[in-house]
């Protein structure tokens, strides 16, 4: 038995490329294949070309295989093929081939349709002897599934599914059972009984411990896992529209916080991996695509990702060394598999539009709080009531409305893949092309990817994956208050057009309104656009250079050029010479090359060694180049013709560093019980100076497979049971180039004559330290995986604690001094967090099934030290003027993320006048805490007024498939942070920016009849602060984030159109969010995203969308 | 292809061998700044010297919406009963300093009176610490460091008379601990800088007014050891010195008035012979060095202006009529076209706006640049401002005003068609006298607050508030005399918390 299947494995995998090659062709013939004994007319019409010479009668037969349709089933213990021959054709048919290969007293061949049987002479009689059973076999959709192995139970008879699933075996007894397995599927026996037709529907294996997954380096077994990993297949979310690859991985991986802070169409997404490590910010994980460190996420195309692997504790990020403290997401792009070839085809197309709007001021009434506001600083009303009442029969301008509309998105994708037993290939092309819900806002993506392997030799194999894409955007950048359209069109005074007939112009502010120029112009006349072209390329050898021994050696290339053309048309009212154009270029490379030595082998049975040294080294260069020019005669050219402009600028620059790195990790399994990992990385990079130059990052794992142990085996209804523990220290560099140098500040330059002659300046510039070293993140992992139910209910619980030393941060440098910062080693913090995944199979019926998963992770972060300081006040990068002091505090004993403000106590009442008039305020003035109590509100009485950390988030994924249809329902949700709502103090103008308020919460202000509110009154004396409690919100959230319902074409009914597969969906993204939030969406932030300091600050931010997708996907 | 496997066999070892000689060649870990000049290789030359005294110059063009250029200069001064803002709106943080109740936390401060002025101070330093390495002609190594000495002694004597004690700073090299310095000792240094910069200036800089000669260092010269002697040092030996000096630049030195008030407003005129110390503004399009106390910021609404900064409506009553009075106020609020539509009497805001620093924002003029941003020079010391310093200092020097200082004063009245003083005052009437004279001569430039806090005329001054203007918030006493320190930085160095109050 267990031989015969042995040669059924064999035969499996020579044939099966081929197999799933044929499958194309023969879903047409389908329903005639069924009919087994139809004649193989294929056979009587192809003609095959051979001249071999020395060979095997195999390689003659593969020889064949790879020409034609064929394939052969025989039994190789009683067919002998080793036999070497010299053959010559030309043109001939099989049955003629086959006749003079063998000696015709030996071997009888039978030809159905495309396979044949070669058997003993004397075996074609058996053949048909005696009771024949045929029949198909499915996958749980219903595909047809080749090679699949049917046994005869209790003994070696059996055969394989050939391409199109059918088998057919003879000889057989009416009680005998058949046994159908195959890979990744349920093993099923049938009895006979009688039948002569058995249609098999196979059903996945649920429980996954023997599945495989990308680490550092390499892939290892589910099960084989020491540290903890989260890993995503393309399964999870390809039934989902997506165009992103942050979209993939939110809400499915425990510990890994997805956030999408601008709903700007192509804007990047805020990932941490357990929280933040980093106060000098980037906490972004290390992407890994393809074995390319470091390489660029944004322009993946996630329906080209096969699967996704998040390394989360020390043990499996320290091999990723200097670089791995925040976590490692390794992404492996699809690739081939042998077998027929595919063409499959994507398509879709969404609706977005704004998730929610602000409730403004009509323009009657915006007229009318502006006389009172007016008349309350004893000042002339700006409208008479006529004024007003006419106004109050128009409808005035919604900006809100001018500015925002429905976006849409529409996304293709077009692939190939096959290949033969030694080449496979997967091409692809996509498009992807979203209008922004913002005016004059787009993004655009065209990709193509080639990912190709080959055996050259026995002992040789060649990977090579390339991809390029070309992606544009436009005004897609995060919007900050009322600078920018977004953010402007909420305070531009609603009781004026859009245009000025009398100017032929944009309408200006009047001077009663808002500090910004008119969103509609901002929208069409700024432009900021962005051109991309990007490639990536890595070709790999795999040598073995003898069992067990292999050497690998890739090398990559990443580059970018970037054109980011800018046009800042003059503002209405300023003279149009003051256009500006121009240009800001980069182009960088990143060099990669790796070196693998990996020797594994299993000894006495028990003992499995996997060894690996590795040698790497990367390069990165950065080439910057602008242009800007103004005095344009003619704005006709916008961007395209710089050189019009009479007075013009040009800058340059480079920056370069590398990496230089030793690395070595070591697997011992004692009896695939006991498993141990240890690794060790050097880096050397020369962003550090001296001694500093090299860090080391060693870790170490234990798992312990308890269910493989006696006394677990005996309970039945545990399937997996796994504990894990790890170890190790990761660094992190983040800073940038030439940190250690001191660099002057160049362009400091000034003209004696007042004319454009300027003189060249040159100061000092950006502080330096030579000292600078690794900021080390150690961690301590404590896992436990289980399955139980028989795969019903599985799951996992992770408990970490890291430590980060040597925090490199950008320490501010007081202005007395020159101001700007200096990056130094400060201080300590640390995270902690439970990790918690759960997966349960609620029904798994050929027609229903129903599983879903629910990941949930909490993250605790606390600063230890900060140098000898205990606070540290920061802007953490978010510059805004609308903040008197920095905005956020670091302090030891509390997490990073922490705003500080005034605390507002409520309004001055009339009862409290006296106190009030010793601030020099009067009723209905906003209060706020006098800490110090010098009656007057500064600094010294800022506290900390709340945390943008949440307490925990959570993902909850539902996936029901009931016959054709399926539905998937994705919910996530955020709890116990806070955000910092800048916008509605903004539309409330209460504070110093606008002095014409927009919202309608103005007319709820205080009043001597109206106390009970927190907006304050129109007073000559009153400052409402941006930088108070008043303006910080919960931020907690639970929202609906994809609903999806497909339904897949019967095959029956795809056959007539010669389609493989068909599924029509719809899909709704953030369709509801539950949140006491005020503004458009918690979880929009103006912050720059690298920072952890500074987040939670919705300013004017490009609103979140809603959006509706029908989608198509089709194979041929 | 098969046939080719034995051979690929016997070779694949030197293949293997070739490759990872090729792969593993050692990396450099070398940082590589191609794009920018290190420390270490500058301040070899003249023309590095040069360049860094450049760069002292810059921080004066640097922020023009909130440093030198910008109305925001304004703000530490705007207790002065010269000027005034709008009473509600986004002009708190001006009203703040109006109201005598200033923040640590004012948004504009740091701007107006701080980091510009210490940045100018950082790059001075650099030059003044590093010029020793630099091999060239004497002369010409000393008139560069007179240039940034000169420099630091203008921002160190603006910030001393904003803040009084200061973080003394004389060196590149940061000291996130340093103690405030009292207000002497901020003086020692602007004095000696001043000093050195008039003995290795050279008396003319042909082509480029935009640098100090020895005798703009002379006039600032005669400007601090005027303030010297007031308060809060009241150094009244000072006052000798201070006529000295403005004598000797208004016997022998190159200004002379303008004739005409009006005309040194003119951007046809804005090089001219009275104008002393001036900041360099262009007003090319793309060219970073622009003001923005022209137009709309110092408009009124009528005009579509942004009432940022205004004439008190007192000071406006008690200045004295003529053309320097017509030249010194706009009154008449006109439209696009420069039709006038209403007097400021009837105006939203019922207050006079600045007139001198219109020219280059007017749409329908000729000189027109843009509505919020010329390239009008900025002017902190002319010879108007001389004339009267010495008229002064000599008066309470020598405790009677002699002959020439009534003709100095009486020069500046006569343009403005006003009388001469009456003979034979005693010394306090004629100073008195001769502050409200600076006061006219000088509104909306920067000098009024600090001839109040000098001599200790404040309180007297805001008590003279009309009704129209803004009323002091709390108390006016001494300790508003000094802006408190920006708060960012006290965050920095707490050490800069304990500012004296003088009395």
């Amino acid at each position: 038995m267990k031989k015969f299947l042995n040669q059924v494995r064999l035969l499996l995998r020579q044939h099966r490329k081929k197999l799933i090659v044929m499958r194309n062709t023969v879903l047409i013939l389908l329903i005639s294949a069924l009919q087994v004994l139809a004649s193989g007319s294929y056979a009587q019409t192809k003609t095959i070309s051979l001249d071999l010479k020395d060979v095997t009668i195999r390689e003659v037969l593969y020889a064949i295989q790879n020409q034609s349709e064929f394939y052969f089933l025989y039994n190789s213990e009683l067919i002998d093929v080793s036999k070497k021959v010299n053959i010559t054709f030309k043109e001939e048919k099989v049955d003629e081939i086959l006749i003079r290969l063998f000696d015709k007293q030996e071997v009888d061949f039978l030809i159905r349709d495309r396979y044949i049987v070669l058997t003993p002479v004397g075996g074609k009689a058996k053949l048909f002897d005696q009771f024949a059973v045929s029949g198909t076999v499915t996958d749980a959709s219903g595909q047809p599934l080749p090679g699949v192995t049917v046994v005869v139970k209790g003994t070696t008879q059996g055969t394989i599914t050939n391409a199109d699933g059918t088998f057919f075996l003879t000889n057989l007894s009416e009680n005998a059972s058949l046994v159908f397995s195959f890979v990744g599927m349920k093993t099923q026996e049938i009895a006979v009984a009688g039948q002569t037709r058995i249609d098999v529907r196979m059903e996945e294996e649920t429980i996954g411990i023997e599945e495989v997954v990308a680490v550092g380096y390499g892939v290892t077994r589910k099960s084989d896992l020491t540290g903890s990993v989260s890993s995503v297949t393309s399964a999870d979310f390809e039934k989902q529209p997506i165009i992103r690859f942050e979209d993939a991985l939110k809400g499915r991986a425990a510990g890994v916080q997805v956030q999408k802070p601008s709903g700007a169409p192509g804007a990047g997404m805020k990932i941490r991996i357990r929280g933040a490590n980093s106060i000098n910010g980037d906490n972004e994980p290390l992407y890994v695509v393809d074995g390319f460190v470091g390489a660029d996420i944004i322009s993946l195309n996630p329906n080209e990702i096969a699967s996704i692997s998040v390394l989360k504790d020390a043990s499996s990020t320290a091999i990723y060394g200097s670089r791995g403290a925040n976590g490692v997401v390794l992404i492996t792009t699809k690739s081939a598999k042998s077998g027929d070839a595919k063409i499959e085809f994507d398509a879709f197309y969404s609706l977005d539009q704004i998730s929610k709007t602000y409730d403004l001021l009509g323009p009657d009434e915006y007229m009318e709080t502006i006389n009172a506001r007016l008349e309350a600083v004893g000042r002339n009303p700006q409208f008479t009531a006529n004024e007003i009442s006419e106004m109050a029969l128009t409808d005035g301008t919604d900006w809100q409305n001018e500015v925002f509309r429905n976006g849409g998105t529409q996304n293709y994708q077009l692939s190939f893949s096959g290949g033969t037993d030694k080449t496979q290939y997967y091409l692809s092309g996509t498009i992807a092309d979203q209008t922004g819900i913002v005016l004059n806002s787009f993004y655009k993506r065209y990709g193509l990817r080639t990912n190709i392997n080959t055996q050259l030799r026995d002992n040789f194999d060649v990977a090579f994956t390339m991809y390029t894409t070309y992606e544009e955007s436009r005004n897609n950048y995060t919007h900050n208050g009322r600078g920018d359209a977004a953010g402007a069109a909420l305070i531009f005074s609603p009781n004026i057009p859009v245009w000025d007939e009398d100017e032929n112009d944009y309408t200006q502010s009047p001077s009663y309104g808002p500090i910004a120029s008119n969103p509609v112009f901002y929208a069409l006349k700024r432009i900021f656009d962005n051109k991309e072209l990007k490639t990536i390329s890595n070709l790999k050898f795999n040598f073995t250079i003898m069992n067990g021994l292999v050497f690998s050696v890739s090398g990559g290339a990443n580059g970018f050029f970037v054109n980011r053309p800018f046009l800042k048309t003059a503002a209405p009212g300023s003279p149009k010479s003051i256009t500006e154009a121009g240009h800001n270029n980069n182009y960088s490379w990143n060099l990669q090359n790796t070196n693998m030595l990996n020797y594994n082998n299993l000894f006495a049975d028990k003992h499995k060694l996997d060894v690996s040294a590795i040698y790497e080294q990367q390069i990165f260069v950065s080439r910057y180049n602008g242009n800007w020019a103004t005095g344009f005669p003619t704005i006709a050219l916008g961007y395209d013709n710089v050189g019009l402009g009479d007075t013009r600028t040009v800058g340059s620059n480079f920056t370069n560093w590398s990496l230089q790195s030793f690395l070595g990790r070591l697997n011992y399994t004692f009896d695939e019980k006991y498993l141990f990992t240890v690794t060790f990385r050097a880096d050397g990079s020369s962003k550090f100076y001296g001694d500093n130059k090299y860090g080391y990052f060693p870790s170490g794992a234990f798992a312990w497979r308890i269910s493989d142990e006696p006394f677990i085996q005996d309970i039945s209804v545990i399937q997996n049971l796994k504990l894990r523990a790890s170890y190790g220290l990761t660094g992190s560099q983040a800073i940038s180039p030439y940190k250690t140098l001191s660099l002057l500040s160049l362009g400091q330059n000034y003209s004696f004559n007042g004319t454009t002659n300027q003189m060249i300046g040159i100061a000092p510039g950006i502080a330096a330290n030579p000292d600078l070293k690794w900021e080390t993140t150690a961690q301590t992992n404590l896992g436990l995986d289980f399955g139980i139910l028989e795969g019903r209910l599985s799951g996992s619980l992770d408990y970490y604690y890291k430590k980060t030393t040597d925090l490199l941060m950008n320490v501010n440098i007081p202005d007395y001094s020159g101001g700007g910062t200096l990056t130094k080693n400060v201080g300590s913090l640390e995270n902690k967090g439970f990790e918690f995944f759960l997966a349960g199979v609620i029904a798994d019926r050929s027609k229903f099934k129903l599983n879903t998963s629910i990941n949930l992770s909490a993250n605790r972060n606390k600063i230890l030290d900060l140098g000898g300081e205990t606070e540290i006040f920061t802007d953490g990068g978010y510059t805004s003027n609308t903040y008197a002091a920095p905005p956020f505090i670091l302090k030891v004993g509390e997490p990073i993320g922490q705003f500080r403000g005034l605390v507002f106590d409520g309004l001055w009442q009339q009862h409290e006048a006296a106190a009030a008039a010793e601030y020099g305020l009067v009723p209905g003035d906003s209060k706020y805490i006098d800490v110090d109590n010098n009656k007057s509100y500064g600094g010294e009485d800022m506290m900390h007024i709340g945390s943008s950390q949440p307490d925990f988030v959570w993902g909850w994924n539902t996936n029901l498939q009931y016959g054709n249809f399926d539905l998937s329902i994705f919910v996530n949700g955020v709890q116990g942070n806070h955000v910092w709502n800048q916008t509605r103090w903004l539309i409330i103008g209460m504070g110093t920016d606008v002095e014409s308020p927009t919202s309608v919460e103005i007319l709820n202000r205080w009043t001597p009849e109206n106390t009970n509110t927190t907006v304050a009154g129109f007073s000559e004396t009153n400052t409402t602060y941006a930088q108070s409690s008043l303006f910080v919100e919960d931020g907690s959230f639970i929202r609906l984030n994809n609903v999806t319902l497909g339904y897949t074409f019967p095959q029956n009914g795809l056959i007539k159109n010669k389609l493989r597969n068909a599924r029509l969906y719809v899909s709704a993204q953030n369709l509801f969010v539950l949140t006491k939030y005020s503004g458009i969406d918690p979880e929009l932030s103006s912050t720059p995203n690298w920072s952890d300091v500074a987040q939670g600050i919705d300013n004017g931010t490009y609103p979140a969308t809603r959006t509706f997708t029908l989608g198509l996907k089709i194979g041929f | 292809m098969i046939l080719m496997k034995p051979y690929y066999r016997k070779y694949q070892i030197v293949f293997l061998l070739v490759l990872a000689i090729v792969t593993f060649s050692c990396l450099d870990l070398e940082e590589k700044p191609l794009g920018s000049l290190v420390n270490d290789s500058f301040f070899k030359t003249e023309s590095d010297l040069e360049a860094a005294v450049t760069a002292v110059y810059r921080p004066l063009i640097q922020d023009p919406w909130g440093g030198f250029g910008s109305t925001r200069i304004w703000l530490p001064l705007m207790g002065a009963d010269d000027l005034t803002t709008l009473p509600g709106g986004n002009k708190g943080d001006y009203r703040e300093f109006d109201q005598f109740n200033p923040t640590n936390i004012n948004a504009a401060l740091p701007g107006a009176a701080w980091k510009n002025h210490y940045d100018l101070i950082y790059a001075a330093n650099n030059v003044i610490e590093n010029y020793e390495k630099v091999d060239g002609r004497e002369t010409f190594i000393n008139q560069c460091v007179a240039q940034a000495r000169f420099l630091r002694a203008f921002a160190y004597f603006w910030l001393t008379r904003v803040y009084g004690d200061l973080p003394l700073v004389t060196s590149v090299i940061t000291d996130l601990e340093i103690e405030l310095s009292p207000v002497s000792s901020v003086y020692e240094l602007i004095v000696d800088d001043l000093n050195f910069a008039k003995d290795n200036l050279p008396s003319s800089w042909p082509g480029e007014p935009g640098r100090p000669s020895s005798w703009t260092a002379k006039s600032l010269l005669s400007s601090v050891y005027l303030t010297m002697a007031g308060w809060p040092l009241k150094d009244e030996s000072k006052y000798a010195l201070a006529a000295s000096m403005a004598k000797d630049v208004i016997d022998n030195g190159p200004y002379t008035l303008e004739d005409n008030f009006a005309d040194l407003w003119t951007m046809a005129n804005e090089k001219n012979h009275e104008f002393i110390w001036t900041i360099q503004m262009t007003g090319i399009p793309g060219n970073p060095q622009l003001t923005t106390i022209v137009g709309y910021p110092t408009m009124p609404g009528e005009e579509s202006g942004w009432d940022d900064v205004f004439f008190e409506v007192g000071f406006y009553n008690r200045f004295p009529d003529g053309p320097r009075k017509d030249a010194t106020f706009h009154t008449q609020f006109l439209d696009k076209q420069g039709n006038p539509t209403v007097t400021f009497e009837n105006s939203s805001t019922k207050h006079p706006y600045i007139a001198k620093y219109r020219d280059g924002a007017l749409s329908w003029l000729d000189s027109f640049e843009h509505l919020f941003m010329t390239g009008r020079d900025i002017c902190f010391l002319r010879f108007a401002e001389v004339l009267l310093t010495y008229a002064e200092a000599q008066a309470m020097a020598d405790g009677t005003p002699n002959n020439e200082a009534y003709q100095a004063v009486n020069k500046v009245r006569k343009r403005a068609e006003l009388v001469d003083l009456p003979e034979g005052m005693g010394k306090m009437d004629f100073r008195d006298a001769i502050i409200e004279e600076r006061g006219w001569e000088l509104a909306a430039e920067f000098s009024r607050w600090f001839d109040l806090i000098r001599t200790e005329k404040v309180e007297e001054m805001a008590a003279l508030k009309d009704p129209l203007d803004l009323e002091p918030k709390g108390t006016v006493d001494k300790t508003k005399y000094h802006a408190p320190i920006p708060y960012g930085e006290i965050l920095l160095n707490p050490n800069l918390a304990n500012s004296t109050q003088y009395p």
